[in-house]
């Protein structure tokens, strides 16, 4: 993972700075015209940290296994569940969602897993972040290698909003993890002791010099803060009236569409999401909270990127579903398939994808989960080639994606 | 000073320069009571914690584990900021990060201030043997390897994997799957009690049968030692030499150290029979060694970063709380939050792993301007102690003092005229940006 000093970052809409660094005009033009060539899809990605339970977010209501499973905390259309197919429906917190459905942006699919993901949070994070169930071996993450695939060296092709690098944007391509567009910049002092621009202005004069991969990556820095302070529509606010929830999702969702319409070349977005997922205990009221939020953010995201869904592809994933029987504390535990939802204008919407495999005892894992009917390596393989990625095996290495599950067109 | 510790204190420059440099390094490789950190670390008694005092305390309130782990980490940076024996502490970093556990992984979250205390500490500067086998008897390795669970009936291979390739031989140390299956066979019945906290070997779980390793049979019935044959073998290979001094090369030299050092410190290796200390001596006495020294530099890790930062102000710190959980300018924001690498191989040792990241890179500069604007929770600063009699109104003369007490008059004319070139506004003395300039700036983030 050397640094090549070779590898010139740069910004699209940049361009006098960067040639006041000492960027040759051919080459910014050569990589502005690469860029240019490989479209203007955005891949976000949004991971729920703590395994999201997917049987009571796409709820099979016509199941009566489900209901006899989970006596305390079934959802049903009595509960506000809002029908989907006349079998699945959605919690009803998420019911706001059925508009997006109908509209033919938002699919679900409740059966997604792989063998190999463990019943630990960090394992098997991990091993959907480096698409490597199993190794820990590979390092980089999945995200990271598809950003490596698609041309171009855009500072914000690749960016994470998340408090601490997430293992999916891990990698030689540069990356950039930040919680907070707005206050991405040089920070000192506070109150009438401030001196922030003071030191913005001496520490560019300071990293001009040449020497080491050190250097580079400082200019990179005060380029992303430039870059974030030029771009109007990094400070202009939701269009169409959307209106984002407060909360990682909110902010996260509502800096993602920021990035989609500012086009600085930003091609992939991860999403962290910690929250209240992981429901052992008291799983209705914390499942209430987190879909709301869930729910408010997407519409949100939706309204707000207007005709520019249709280059869009936002996937929420998690890293495992829940047991399909609730336990002891009206909650549920670390359990096998999950749900994931997926929104876009290529998104082969208005449907649940996948085959029912049943809650009945005899059709689920060691009986107790939910079985998995598509390998989260598919819809992973599947996403990067909707982005341009042609060849998958330096994305998914070591794997051969099954046939495409038809999420997306 | 950069090399085998965390970066001077600014006292220390002098010191070691009136005793002579081979004088300091002769101490570093000889350790001795440390006072002055023994009064600091009383701060945080849950250091001393066996495990089983550990789980009674967290089955009687739960609360109690966060607690302790806050304090292991805070005496982390405490033992790393002041300790006069750095290279102690850089090779306790080094070696828990060799033979990484996750600090919030269960069971092994109970056992982590254990391992370091009991198992990687007393063993950094002695032989490779004794540490590797205290690893491998660990509640903590145990646990977060899963070898607890591997049985005669159904083995689980993840310990003896990771023990060839992360711990000894390297991935291309000259073993198979085969090898792999026989050693996981060799630990079966190696485990812990779940109450005692300790290690316990359980002769129902094993597996009595012959095995064949790296060509070596261990024969039938043989109960234990099994295991205690398997990590003989692998302490004296060859490849487990050379493995083990390419990693330390990395660490003390450069991102690609050259093959001369490597085989200077594989062949001290061999000689001394994995003494640790003879295997850095052979390394810092190579041309390679002093010549890398004075080259650009290596990368700073983010951990590297922060403790050098603190030690060059001659921080005092009581606790790690400000600079390393949560919040913007934090270790975690810079993707190193401490004794969380989740992986078993640790954190990665090559400085361009981490640079460039503009988000992370941002937040060592935003950390640096913090941290003298005195505004970091459980940490003060002693300008005094670093500019000495230098006015700290005058941002040159203090230039010239960082200069000469941090960087050894290395510093680039770019970097000082920035340091140089801070203003009277504002309430914050220019002395104390000038400091923040130098730290923030490109010749700080290398070592």
């Amino acid at each position: 993972m050397a640094f090549d000093p070779s590898r010139r970052i740069f910004i699209k809409g940049a361009g006098v700075a960067a040639v006041g660094l000492g960027f040759a005009p051919s080459t910014l033009l050569t990589r502005a015209a690469e860029a240019a060539d490989a479209g203007s899809r955005v891949l976000v990605q949004v991971f729920l940290r703590g395994g999201a339970d997917g049987l009571n977010l796409c709820v099979p209501y016509r199941d009566g296994d489900y209901f006899a499973l989970r006596p305390g905390i079934a959802l049903s259309t009595a509960d506000g569940v809002r029908d989907l197919d006349g079998f699945f429906g959605l919690h009803p917190r998420l019911a706001p969602l059925r508009d997006l459905y109908s509209e033919g942006v938002l699919a679900l699919h409740p059966t997604i897993g792989n063998a190999g993901l463990t019943r630990s949070h960090f394992d098997a994070q991990d091993f959907m972040d480096t698409a490597s169930p199993g190794n820990k071996t590979v390092h980089d993450g999945w995200l990271e290698r598809v950003a490596r695939q698609i041309p171009g060296e855009d500072v914000m092709q690749l960016v994470a909003l998340a408090s601490r690098t997430p293992r999916a944007v891990l990698g030689p391509e540069v990356q950039l993890v930040l919680q907070d567009l707005a206050s991405f910049s040089v920070v000192a002092g506070s109150g009438s002791a401030t001196w922030s621009s003071e030191a913005d202005q001496l520490l560019r004069a300071a990293y001009v010099g040449a020497g080491s991969a050190v250097y580079e990556s400082g200019r990179a820095v005060f380029s992303a803060i430039d870059t974030i302070r030029r771009t109007p529509a990094l400070q202009a606010g939701p269009a169409n009236g959307a209106v984002y929830p407060p909360g990682t999702m909110g902010s996260g969702l509502r800096q993602a569409a920021q990035l989609i319409k500012a086009d600085l070349g930003t091609r992939c977005i991860y999403v962290n999401v910690p929250g209240s997922f992981d429901t052992h205990a008291n799983q209705l009221a914390a499942n209430n909270a987190e879909y709301a939020n869930m729910s408010a953010a997407l519409v949100a995201f939706r309204r707000d990127l207007g005709g520019r869904i249709d280059d869009v592809l936002l996937m929420v994933t998690t890293e495992f579903g829940r047991t399909a029987a609730q336990n002891g504390s009206m909650g549920t535990d670390h359990g096998f398939a999950h749900c994931g939802l997926f929104l876009g204008g290529s998104v082969r919407g208005g449907r649940v994808h996948g085959t029912w495999p049943g809650l009945s005892r005899s059709a689920l894992n060691e009986g107790r989960d939910l079985r998995y009917t598509v390998d989260f390596r598919d819809v992973f393989a599947s996403a990067a080639r909707w982005l341009g990625v042609a060849d998958l095996g330096q994305v998914i290495p070591g794997y051969t994606p099954a046939t495409d599950p038809g999420l997306f067109s | 000073m950069d090399r085998l510790g965390y970066g001077p204190r600014p006292e220390s420059i002098e010191e070691v320069l009136d005793r002579g440099p081979e004088r300091w390094i002769k101490d570093q490789l000889e350790p001795s009571t440390d006072g002055g950190l023994e009064t600091r670390l009383r701060a945080f008694p849950t250091l001393s914690y066996s495990i089983a005092e550990t789980l009674t305390r967290y089955n009687a309130d739960q609360r109690s584990l966060a607690l302790s782990l806050q304090e292991f980490r805070s005496a982390h940076f405490v033992r790393a900021v002041h300790s006069r024996n750095q290279l102690q502490e850089v090779l306790t970093d080094f070696w828990f990060n060799h033979f990484n556990v996750f600090e919030n992984d269960n069971p092994t979250t109970y056992g982590v201030v254990q391992y370091e205390r009991e198992v990687i500490r007393p063993h950094v500067l002695g032989r490779f043997k004794d540490l590797l086998t205290a690893v491998a008897n660990s509640w903590a390795m145990m646990s977060y390897l899963d070898n607890y669970l591997s049985s005669a009936r159904s083995i689980n291979e993840n310990y003896a994997r990771e023990l060839m390739e992360l711990h000894t031989l390297g991935v291309d140390g000259g073993y198979t799957q085969a090898d792999v299956v026989q050693v996981a066979r060799a630990f079966t019945g190696w485990g812990i009690d779940n109450r005692a906290g300790t290690f316990l070997y359980r002769g129902a779980n094993h597996d009595q049968t012959a095995k064949t390793v790296l060509g070596q049979t261990l024969p039938a019935n043989q109960g234990k030692k099994d295991g205690d044959d398997v990590l003989e073998m692998l302490a004296r290979h060859p490849s487990t030499a050379r493995f083990i001094s390419t990693k330390l090369c990395r660490r003390f030299v450069s991102d690609t150290p050259g093959e001369s050092v490597i085989a200077r410190g594989a062949d001290a290796f061999t000689r001394s029979e994995g003494d640790i200390a003879e295997v850095m001596r052979a390394i810092i006495g190579t041309a390679d060694f002093w010549n890398d020294a004075f080259g650009p530099g290596k990368i700073k890790t983010p951990h590297e970063y922060v403790v050098s930062a603190l030690r060059a102000v001659a921080a005092e710190v009581t606790s790690a709380r400000s600079f390393v959980e949560g919040g913007r300018s934090t270790l975690t924001a810079m993707g190193m939050p401490t004794y969380e690498a989740l992986d078993p191989t640790g954190w990665s040792d090559r400085g361009s792993d981490w640079l460039p990241n503009p988000g992370s890179h941002l937040n060592r500069m935003n950390f640096a301007l913090r941290l003298v604007s005195q505004t970091l929770e459980g940490v003060s600063v002693d300008l005094r102690a670093l500019i000495g009699d230098a006015d700290p109104a005058d941002a040159a003369a203090v230039t010239a003092a960082v200069d000469r007490r941090i960087f050894g008059g290395t510093l680039s004319p770019d970097v000082a005229a920035a340091c140089r070139a801070v203003t009277r506004t504002g309430s914050l003395l220019p002395g104390f940006k000038a400091v923040g300039m130098a730290l923030a700036s490109p010749a700080f983030q290398v070592r």
